[in-house]
């Protein structure tokens, strides 16, 4: 058997500026340490794909700069309220927006 | 809350509640605890027999998660569905996306998340709203994320039933193909509905009631039973409402 066991920087490191990649999201079960490593290797350009409506994760994907294009139905934080990064670039138009309505 | 005081979003929840109809496949979505109090005060008094499916419940057992609950909507199998909007027009269209221009937005809101297809695929919407204010009921939405019904597509298979805000209950009159008052709330008169929605409600001519007043019973049952399970799902909106 191959051990396909990684860490979460090793698994970080598989991510690339430039990607398109999809990140399980809302606001349970997010993929925390490996999200930490994609900021501090400051990944950019990313396309992000949230699956299904976008919480904390794209929210602070975004706001760290990591993200260029984001595809979506939804991104807010459930009961906490907006997604303070988004909006705000969204706002700006420095994100472009694959908006599924 | 509690005692005889009532607070606005506790009329809302029951208001709702009693627009559920016994036997209804329900789901409410995301940020919305007011349709999910309001479908489990429903499921506590008159309508035992309702399959209620609450975004964010813990106890809520669909193995593919959203996913199956989009095929329910899709296959015909969902009766009742509760959206909100940042605005609302006369036609009964909601905006969940954008306020101003859509590529240069004064306002970036959170977005429609499959409120489109839920509002063409239930068979009956609720839109319930925090505020009832000329920012809110406009004439025209400036992007449009879910319709009431229009006849420009070819087929779909519900439409929007009601509106519930803290001031009204309206309801959707297909003849007109627009909003109407149906009913005022405790403390507001037809004139300051009027005077706080950006068209016209159809009211002339009509007679426009005010609802039922609210029980002690449905107040009892909403504060006991719903109250504690909700807290398992809204308990941000629960401690505000009744303290934690």
């Amino acid at each position: 058997m191959i051990n396909k066991v990684k860490t979460a920087a090793e698994a970080a490191k598989m991510i690339r500026s430039g990607m398109h990649v999809g990140v399980g999201s809302g606001m349970e079960m997010n993929p925390m340490p490996v999200i930490r490593e994609v900021i501090k290797n400051g990944i950019k350009d990313l396309t992000l794909t949230s699956v299904l409506t976008g919480g904390y994760v794209v929210d602070l994907l975004i706001g760290a700069g990591c993200v260029s294009t984001v595809q979506f139905p939804q991104i807010v934080m459930d009961e906490l309220g907006l997604a303070p990064n988004f909006r705000k670039k969204a706002q700006e138009g420095k994100l472009r927006l694959l908006e599924t309505i | 809350m509690s005692g005889t005081e009532i607070h606005p979003f506790e009329r809302m929840i029951v208001i709702i509640s009693r627009l559920v109809n016994d036997g209804e496949v329900v789901a409410t979505g995301t940020l919305s605890p007011i349709p999910a109090a309001g479908v489990l005060l429903a499921k506590n008094r008159h309508a035992k027999n309702i399959l209620c499916m609450i975004y964010g419940d813990p106890k809520l057992r669909i193995t593919d998660g959203l996913h199956e609950f989009f095929g329910l909507a899709h296959r015909g199998m969902l009766d009742l569905f509760f959206l909100s909007g940042i605005q609302i027009d006369r036609l009964g269209n909601i905006n969940l996306s954008v306020v101003g221009d859509y590529e240069n937005p004064k306002l970036r809101l959170p977005g429609g998340a499959g409120s489109n297809m839920l509002g063409m695929m239930a068979k009956r919407i609720i839109l319930f709203t925090l505020t009832h204010d000329t920012r809110l009921f406009v004439p025209r939405v400036d992007f449009i994320n879910a319709t009431a019904k229009d006849e420009t597509v070819p087929w779909r298979r519900g439409m929007l039933s009601h509106i519930v805000t803290p001031m009204a209950q309206l309801k959707y009159d297909v003849d007109s193909g627009a909003v109407v008052l149906d009913a005022t709330l405790p403390g507001y008169s037809v004139e300051d509905i009027r005077n706080n929605t950006g068209f016209d409600l159809g009211v002339k001519g009509r007679y426009i009631p005010e609802v039922d007043p609210i029980t002690e019973e449905e107040l009892s049952v909403l504060r006991g039973l719903v109250l504690s399970e909700l807290r398992q799902i809204y308990p941000l909106f629960c401690d505000m409402i009744w303290g934690s």
